[in-house]
C-alpha cells in the first residue's frame, strides 16, 4: 500500500485501435473498494477514447522519488477501465475527485499555475476533466524493484480499505 | 533515427517497457536504458515468465519529474516485443524527437483537442468552479507546510 498511496505517478497504459499500447504517466487515487480514480482533460482524451473501445489497461507503480518510502517496491495492476462520459469542470462535486485533486496539489504545488491568469489562458481545458474508474483483475508485486526477478501475485481484497 | 532514440532515452535513468500478455492486458517493467542499441533501435531485456508476455506491438516511455512533481520530461519509442533465446527483445518502429518547442505545442495540441471535444458533443466549454480549485489548492499548502 505504501507504494501505491505514496509515489506520485505510475505509468497507465491503455491500447490502441490497432493493440498497441500507449503509456502515460498519471497521479492515480485507490479508493475504498478497491478501485483506482484517475482523471484526463478533455485536452488530452485519447486514454478515455482508448479506453471505451478496450476497457483493459495497467498501472505500474516504478517510480519512488519524491514519494520518501525508505524500501521502495514496485506494483503492477492489470484491470478494466471505464472512462465517464461527463466532463467534470467542478472539483467540489465528487468527493474522490476531490481528494485526488487535493493529493495532487500537495506533491504538484506548482500546478497551481494552471488556475492563475496566464495558466487559465494556455491551458483553459485543465480543470475539465473525465474520470476514469480502473477495476483491478490482477497485481504484482516486486519488494526491490528487480524486474528481471519473478514478482509476487497480490490478493485484489489487499487493495480494499473496507469490508 | 535510433541514434536520436538512444540520445533521448540516455538522459533517464530508467524506462519503462510495456507489452501485452495472453490475456490481451497491457503489462509493463522497468528496463535500463542503457542497453537500448543506438544502431539497430533494439532493446534486450527480460520479462519474468509469471507476466505471460507475448510477442506484438509494445512501447518504451522514459519520463522523469522532481521531488516536487515538476520538470516533467517524457519520450516514448514505439515497437514491437518479441522472443529472442528464452529471453526477449523490443524493436523500435517509430521514434519522433521532442520538438524544440514541445511544451508550446503541447499546449496548442491540446487546445485543439478540447474543442474538438466539446465540439462532437455540441456542448459550450463548462463554467469551473474556480472557488474550489482555490479550497483544493488552499487545504494541499496547508498538508504541506503541517
Amino acid at each position: 500500500m505504501d507504494v501505491i498511496d505514496n509515489y506520485f505517478t505510475c505509468e497507465f497504459t491503455t491500447l490502441s485501435r490497432d493493440g498497441s499500447p500507449v503509456t502515460w504517466p498519471v497521479t492515480p487515487r485507490l479508493l475504498e473498494d478497491g478501485r483506482f480514480l484517475l482523471t484526463t482533460s478533455i485536452g488530452l482524451p485519447q486514454k478515455a477514447f482508448n479506453i471505451r473501445r478496450n476497457p483493459k489497461v495497467s498501472m505500474l507503480f516504478s517510480e519512488p522519488i519524491g514519494s520518501g518510502v525508505a524500501e521502495p517496491g514496485a506494483v503492477l495492476i492489470q484491470g478494466d477501465a471505464t472512462a465517464e462520459d461527463r466532463i467534470v469542470s467542478d472539483v467540489s462535486s465528487d468527493k474522490e475527485f476531490a481528494a485526488l485533486a487535493e493529493t495532487l496539489a500537495v506533491r504538484q504545488p506548482a500546478g497551481a499555475m494552471w488556475s492563475s491568469w496566464l495558466g487559465k489562458r494556455m491551458w483553459w481545458s485543465y480543470y475539465m476533466r473525465i474520470l476514469i474508474y480502473v477495476t483491478p483483475r490482477q497485481a504484482w508485486f516486486w519488494p526491490t524493484r528487480d524486474f528481471a526477478s519473478a514478482p509476487e501475485e497480490l490478493e485484489l481484497s489487499g487493495l480494499r480499505r473496507v469490508g | 533515427v535510433w541514434a536520436e532514440a538512444a540520445k533521448w532515452l540516455g538522459r533517464f535513468d530508467e524506462a519503462v517497457l510495456t507489452g501485452v500478455d495472453a490475456n490481451g492486458y497491457p503489462v509493463s517493467i522497468r528496463v535500463n536504458p542503457r542497453a537500448y542499441d543506438a544502431t539497430t533501435g533494439t532493446l534486450a531485456t527480460t520479462f519474468p515468465a509469471a507476466l505471460h508476455v507475448i510477442e506484438g506491438p509494445a512501447n518504451v516511455l522514459a519520463h522523469s519529474h522532481d521531488e516536487k512533481m515538476w520538470h516533467l520530461n517524457m519520450i516514448q519509442i514505439k515497437g514491437r516485443l518479441e522472443s529472442s533465446d528464452g529471453g526477449w527483445v523490443f524493436q523500435s518502429t517509430n521514434f519522433d524527437a521532442p520538438a524544440k518547442l514541445a511544451f508550446v505545442q503541447f499546449l496548442r495540441n491540446n487546445s485543439t483537442a478540447a474543442q474538438k471535444y466539446l465540439d462532437k458533443r455540441g456542448l459550450q466549454r463548462p463554467p469551473i468552479n474556480w472557488s474550489a480549485v482555490k479550497e483544493v489548492q488552499r487545504r494541499g499548502a496547508a498538508q504541506r507546510s503541517g
